[in-house]
């Protein structure tokens, strides 16, 4: 594979710029989302982890994430992220088998994304706004809409809505984009301000009043704090390293699904200037909102409560997310209202994000011939409308798979998966930048795209995300599981998914071998342009 | 490979019954196949094969031309389709385009392939030398000589249909303001190839231009011809940005 080897013949139409990436990642990583939840859960995984150092290690991790995919999208500005660089240093199975891990977890994504826009997102802040405007009937439609039955239909009918706007392809998506981009600050920034208005004190007057005047017997300040002590959940200062590299892999999930773009390759001009700008961007933007909001969070609420929220013997009426006791601190009817429905937007959008990157890499291995081919066509108004729709059902399949089977709704094995992937592709740019070494001449062209930076940024990525894999694996808080000792339940899934993966690739090889041979043709010839010389 | 010999090559491509009819020439090549009389008198000669389909089963054209001495180097994906791309050993290329025919503008064309064959009806094919934002003179060479040896009305014997041209531009102003510039500039470059054309050749083409100019400015334009209108004229781009094959 030659780097930045152009043709004479130009053509290839390409339609997303900077600031679309840019986009595309911060609703990929849901800026708003994961102000509003991860606090809560770092504080219930690690107690005495802090925040600002989970959140440094989280960046770190980033950083290299996002380099080793930035570069490589920069040089390969194709559709299918993994996929395409991992099969070209790794061969193509084991692309597919990362790409192939990455979907599947990114699909189940779409599915518990959706199904928490209700339960998360709009339950909440319908609780929420209807405790602080004494509105009984906006906190009964809250509950209804919070039952998980209520929540799993409301999710498939998002899913199906998402589906249906994204058939009109990336023109009105980009549109939609921008406009919920705006709308959906309006969460972060009202969080952030009720957070800045308060100190502690005033918070725990203010909270304390909420509890008495809502009658929530037993969650009152103190009370809860009690509660977090008896399950332990108390920080201790003597652990605070340990227990930030510990919370690592949930300081990286703050970011997670900020290279989105990168799967979307093919459709961003100008990629060496567009793609790590926009990814860089991206994730500037995520780590200003998350350090200046979620320890300013930590400071007003207190570590302890912060922790002890997610004892097990609490049950907050909204839920225990930060727009909660931003909406007890704002009191503003109109406030509130914005506030959360600028965070609804974002819960809405994630899985709007993810099924455009989900079709992309499905549409890909189409393209690639390890998918069925009738997969890759599109549509009048060019959006990958097969690939969205096999999307679309496998994502109606895991929904109704961990509500009506499994009956957890937490993205078990997510983290993991994801991980792999990133993972994969460090070691790709590793062994990508050995090849290019032996291209003298390729060093000279930049300062970053060149051997050394892909090394460098290759076995950070490689080794953080090979802590990320394990730790994701050991701890099961991090993949959502709720009892300690089902640490091998994300090894069997991460097997299972690999191992369907395997079956699908070489049984699709098969029927393509022999509809080669029809044509005289060999597999080398149709997939061999993406192995690097 | 000359010109005559991409041209053995593209026929051997389309081969009659349904696999064959679902792919259309276009580009410089099927430009040059539809100007027998007039494409000797421009010094350029077309060099590689473009092919578009709105559908195609890739393995049978991929195992043709392989027999034809093309072997695949790469696809990509685009904003529309999927681009592949054949490399034969002297350097001659075919790029076969799947999807939409979109370039720095989309180009309608799937439900009028049947006006044509083996190549794009003469109006489209004439758009997509049209369309290009920054046409380079191959491209406007193109142009002047299809209009230099079709006429220009209704009809697509042979014939450069004027209504698919005018309703392609009415809801498009970026590409009705792109075209509008290429025809420009084609009747200069016309005037600049004096000396090779002859007169009457060289007032046919003034003319047929000038026809072009007043059917796709005279069409009713729709709101998004406005809104595009209102937009472009305020420095927005009007056009899609379009980019090499890279591997």
């Amino acid at each position: 594979m030659t780097l930045h080897r152009v043709y004479r013949k130009s053509g290839l139409v390409r339609q997303l710029d900077a600031r679309d990436v840019f986009l595309i990642n911060t609703f990929g990583y849901a800026l708003g989302i994961a102000l509003t939840i991860n606090p809560g859960l770092i504080g219930g995984f690690s107690p005495s982890a802090n925040i600002h150092i989970v959140l440094t290690l989280g960046l770190v991790a980033a950083l290299f994430n996002g380099f080793t995919y930035g570069l490589f999208a920069s040089v390969m500005p194709k559709t299918g992220g993994d996929f395409i660089y991992v099969t070209t240093s790794l061969g193509r199975w084991i692309g597919f088998l990362a790409s192939f891990g990455f979907t599947a977890a990114q699909l189940y994504g779409f599915a518990l994304n959706s199904f928490w826009a209700f339960k998360q997102g709009l339950a909440p802040a319908l609780a929420t706004y209807g405790m602080v405007q004494g509105r009984a009937e906006i906190v009964r439609a809250a509950t209804f809409v919070g039952t998980d039955r209520t929540s799993m239909y409301l999710g498939l009918g998002l899913m199906i809505l998402l589906f249906l706007i994204s058939l009109f392809g990336l023109g009105l998506s980009k549109q939609l984009l921008v406009v919920s981009f705006l709308a959906g600050l309006c969460g972060p920034v009202f969080q952030l301000y009720a957070f800045f208005s308060v100190d502690h004190k005033t918070f725990i007057a203010l909270y304390n009043n909420f509890i008495t005047s809502q009658h929530l017997t037993g969650l009152d300040y103190q009370s809860v704090i009690a509660a977090g002590r008896a399950q332990h959940l108390l920080p201790d200062a003597g652990r605070m390293l340990p227990e930030s590299l510990k919370a690592l892999p949930l300081g990286f999930l703050t970011f997670l699904g900020f290279t989105y773009s990168a799967y979307m390759g093919s459709e961003v001009r100008e990629a060496s200037k567009s793609q790590l700008k926009g990814i860089l961007w991206a994730l500037a933007c995520g780590a200003g909102f998350f350090y200046f909001g979620m320890g300013r969070y930590y400071h007003v609420v207190g570590n302890d409560f912060n922790a002890a929220i997610s004892a097990n013997s609490l049950n907050f009426p909204s839920g225990n997310s930060l727009a909660f006791f931003a909406g007890i601190i704002l009191r503003n009817p109109a406030a509130n209202a914005v506030m959360n429905i600028g965070n609804l937007l974002w819960f809405i959008l994630v899985p709007f994000v993810i099924l455009q990157v989900c079709s992309r890499n499905i549409q890909v291995w189409s393209v690639e011939y390890v998918f069925p081919r009738f997969i890759a066509g599109t549509n009048r108004y060019e959006a990958p409308a097969a690939a969205a729709f096999v999307a679309l059902l496998a994502g109606v399949g895991f929904l109704l798979l961990a509500e009506l089977v499994l009956h957890n709704t937490n993205p078990i094995g997510a983290v993991a998966l994801s991980a792999l992937s990133i993972l994969l592709s460090g070691v790709s740019a590793i062994i990508y930048s050995g090849r290019l070494k032996a291209r003298s001449h390729l060093e000279k062209r930049s300062l970053l795209f060149n051997p050394r930076a892909f090394r460098f940024f290759g076995w950070g990525t490689a080794i953080v995300f090979g802590w990320v894999t394990v730790a994701a694996a050991l701890f099961p808080a991090i993949s959502g599981l709720t009892t300690g000792g089902e640490w091998p339940v994300v090894v069997k899934i991460i097997i299972g998914v690999y191992g369907l993966g395997s079956m699908i690739f070489y049984g699709y090889r098969r029927i393509l071998i022999s509809q080669l041979k029809n044509e005289g043709l060999t597999l080398e010839e149709i997939w061999g342009h993406l192995l690097d010389e | 490979m000359t010109a005559e010999e991409l041209l053995g090559i593209a026929d051997q491509l389309f081969p009659t019954g349904s696999e064959g009819r679902s792919l259309r020439l276009f580009g410089g090549l099927a430009c040059w196949r539809h100007c027998p009389k007039t494409r000797n008198l421009f010094n350029y000669r077309p060099k590689d094969i473009d092919v578009f389909a709105p559908h195609v089963d890739m393995l049978p054209l991929t195992g043709r031309l392989k027999k034809l001495g093309f072997g695949f180097r790469m696809r990509e994906t685009y904003k529309g389709g999927v681009a592949h791309r054949f490399e034969e050993t002297t350097g001659s290329e075919v790029d076969v385009w799947v999807g939409s025919l979109k370039f720095n503008h989309r180009i309608p064309a799937d439900s009028r392939l049947k006006f044509d064959w083996p190549t794009l009806p003469l109006a489209e094919l004439l758009a997509t030398k049209l369309q290009i934002h920054k046409a380079e003179g191959k491209d406007l060479t193109d142009a002047v000589m299809l209009v230099a040896e079709h006429e220009v009305g209704e009809g697509d014997h042979e014939t450069i249909n004027l209504e698919p041209l005018a309703r392609m531009c009415r809801g498009d102003w970026g590409l009705w303001r792109n075209v509008r510039d290429n025809i420009d500039r084609a009747t200069r470059l016309c005037a600049q190839a004096s000396t090779s054309l002859s007169d009457e050749i060289a007032g046919n083409v003034n003319q047929r231009l000038d026809m072009i100019r007043r059917a796709i400015d005279a069409s009713p334009k729709a709101l998004r011809w406005h809104i595009g209108a209102l937009c472009g004229r305020r420095g927005c781009r009007y056009w899609y940005d379009v980019e090499e094959f890279r591997k």
